[in-house]
């Protein structure tokens, strides 16, 4: 499926004294494409995620999803948030079986379909455990399994590895990447880890600040399949500098240090 | 929720500073200090100890007049009494079961509507300015309307202590709701989830939690309300006794039974606490 949001604006606020969080966004995800967002903090990444998602109005402009507007949530677009992901009360495995009834999965099919996500994500001996008695890791990869269970056509991250420590943010990248590899989605990936964006996109756009637009848009015509090898040529770096040059005037200006 | 005597933490190796060796406090009375099961429990004791000890020191002194103050063992005795006649069974009997119809009152009424007033603003602004407004009126200036309204009957009792209870709770059962993370009610919507769903699956039994201990909470002031309506206008009940025994200045018993309501209130709280433990035992130790 294929989003695509052109002079997009979402105002918060009083009539007064409006805030746009995100304003004149145009920005274009091709079925099946792997784009991060990336940007200084407060520049609209996730509200620009939301209204992907269904979860947020926009105030203006068009905000289509495979051509049509936008209205509301749906089973078509899953979404991985950064924490507060699994519902405490349940385990692993009870996680993924109540996304599957909601979205209306029948019965006998919930038990296998969770069963063998739990194996993909290599959780299959923790199926029984709490959140709580998970690691940070672990539970976010109890979240892409519950996301990628019902088969979502169109995946929304919103710095689903932000809170995990720099080895756990590599594991993880490497797991998203060889599913997505393997059975292609589209995605819209946040994050502010410049990396991670490189690492593991089709395309990385640049998102400036006050109000939220998007800056740039660079291509990562890295090979595939991504590999951890990757990270050490040439190319790669300078794909990273690329993007950071992008940004760092930015931050520069946000931070006050300029 | 963690009121438990003995932590683990483990003791930092202890090491001597430069110069004169310091000898340091013992770890109960260091800050943020640590404690093990013995002493908890001995220290806990010691209280108790205390009061007894200084409350039979006075009134064998006898600075006070007997009948004013009586002795430990003359309080033991009379509460012995009303246990071999029975009458205390009953008073218990009566009292609780008002306690019982008012909590699950006010519970019943406080869940739903502290759920609704803290996720949809409709509601949020309908009532919660006016139940802020109602909870600091006095309860006890209600007292005398309740029993124009109500005369003595079981539903001036309901009244106050429902009243006592009811609009205190629902504004706690509303911060323990809003305390569900929006990420819970959002990934509910993007399953597709109506929202009296996501409510109903997700917010409520997000915030049961929170909610189960602000009823114990609620359980502790229902007993203070059924005091305060027994014993202006009862003719049974705890508080009834109490006030009953003021007219004979029979000391022993008032004592006796404010002993008796502290220990009911105690066993009743500490129940509600060991429930909830096994409940949500899924929250793990990090549980606050
Ligand atoms: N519900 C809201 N109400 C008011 N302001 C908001 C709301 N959500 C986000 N904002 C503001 O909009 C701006 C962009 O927020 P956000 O999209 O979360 O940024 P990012 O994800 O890039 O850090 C921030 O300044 C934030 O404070
Ligand atoms: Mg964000």
């Amino acid at each position: 499926m294929s989003l695509e949001f052109s002079n997009l604006g979402v105002r918060f606020g009083t009539e007064k004294n409006p805030f746009w969080a995100v304003r004149s966004a145009d920005l274009t995800i091709a079925d099946n494409e792997f784009v991060s967002v990336v940007g200084t903090s407060g520049c609209g990444k996730s509200t620009l995620l939301s209204v992907a998602a269904g979860l947020q109005d926009k105030s203006e402009g068009v905000a289509l999803i495979n051509g049509h507007p936008i209205d509301g949530p749906g089973r078509d677009r899953g979404v991985v948030f950064q924490s507060y992901t699994l519902l405490p009360w349940l385990t692993a495995a009870e996680n993924i079986e109540f996304a599957l009834r909601e979205v209306g999965v029948a019965k006998k099919e919930r038990k296998d379909r969770t069963a063998e996500m739990l194996n993909a994500v290599g959780l299959s001996a923790f199926a029984d455990r709490y959140p709580a008695e998970l690691s940070g890791g672990m539970r976010q990869r109890v979240a892409i399994a519950r996301v990628l269970s019902y088969r979502p056509t169109t995946l929304l991250m919103d710095e689903p590895f932000g809170a995990l420590d720099a080895l756990t943010r590599q594991l993880m990248q490497e797991l998203l990447v060889t599913i997505w590899e393997q059975t292609p989605m589209t995605v819209l990936f946040i994050t502010h880890d410049i990396h991670e964006a490189v690492f593991l996109s089709d395309r990385v756009v640049v998102m400036t600040n006050k109000p939220g637009r998007v800056k740039a848009e660079i291509p990562i015509e890295l090979p595939r399949p991504r590999t951890h090898e990757m990270v050490r040529s040439s190319e790669f770096v300078a794909l990273q500098e690329e993007v950071l040059g992008h940004i760092r005037a930015e931050t520069l200006q946000v931070e006050h240090l300029v | 929720m963690s009121n438990t005597l003995t932590h683990t933490r483990p003791v930092a190796v202890e090491t001597e500073g430069p110069g004169k060796p310091r000898r340091r406090k013992p770890a109960v009375l260091r800050l943020d200090g640590t404690i093990n099961r013995t002493q908890g429990l001995v220290l806990s004791l010691a209280g108790f100890a205390l009061i007894l000890l200084i409350w039979a020191a006075v009134s064998a002194a006898g600075v006070m007049n007997e009948a004013l103050l009586p002795s430990p063992a003359g309080v033991v005795g009379r509460l012995g009494e009303q246990l071999a006649n029975g009458e205390i069974w009953g008073d218990i009997g009566v009292s609780f079961m008002r306690i019982i119809a008012a909590f699950l009152l006010a519970a019943v009424m406080a869940i739903p509507l502290g759920i609704l007033m803290a996720r949809i603003r409709f509601f949020e602004a309908l009532l919660v300015p006016l139940s802020e407004f109602i909870r600091y009126m006095p309860v006890v200036a209600f007292v005398p309307l309740s029993i124009v309204w109500f005369g003595a009957e079981e539903s001036q009792k309901l009244f106050i202590i429902w009243m006592g209870t009811f609009f205190a709770l629902v504004l706690m059962v509303v911060d323990d709701v809003r305390r569900v993370p929006r990420e819970l009610v959002e990934i509910g919507r993007t399953f597709g989830m109506s929202d009296s769903r996501v409510l109903r699956r997700i917010v409520w039994r997000g915030a049961l939690p929170g909610i189960w201990d602000s009823l114990r909470l609620a359980m502790g002031w229902c007993w203070t309300w059924l005091l305060v309506s027994e014993v202006v206008a009862a003719s049974s009940g705890l508080g009834y006794r109490i006030n009953l025994a003021k007219r004979y200045l029979d000391t022993e018993l008032i004592i006796g039974y404010i002993i008796v309501l502290g220990l009911l209130g105690l066993i009743i709280d500490q129940l509600l606490r060991l429930a909830g433990k096994r409940l949500f035992k899924y929250l793990g130790k990090g549980r606050s």
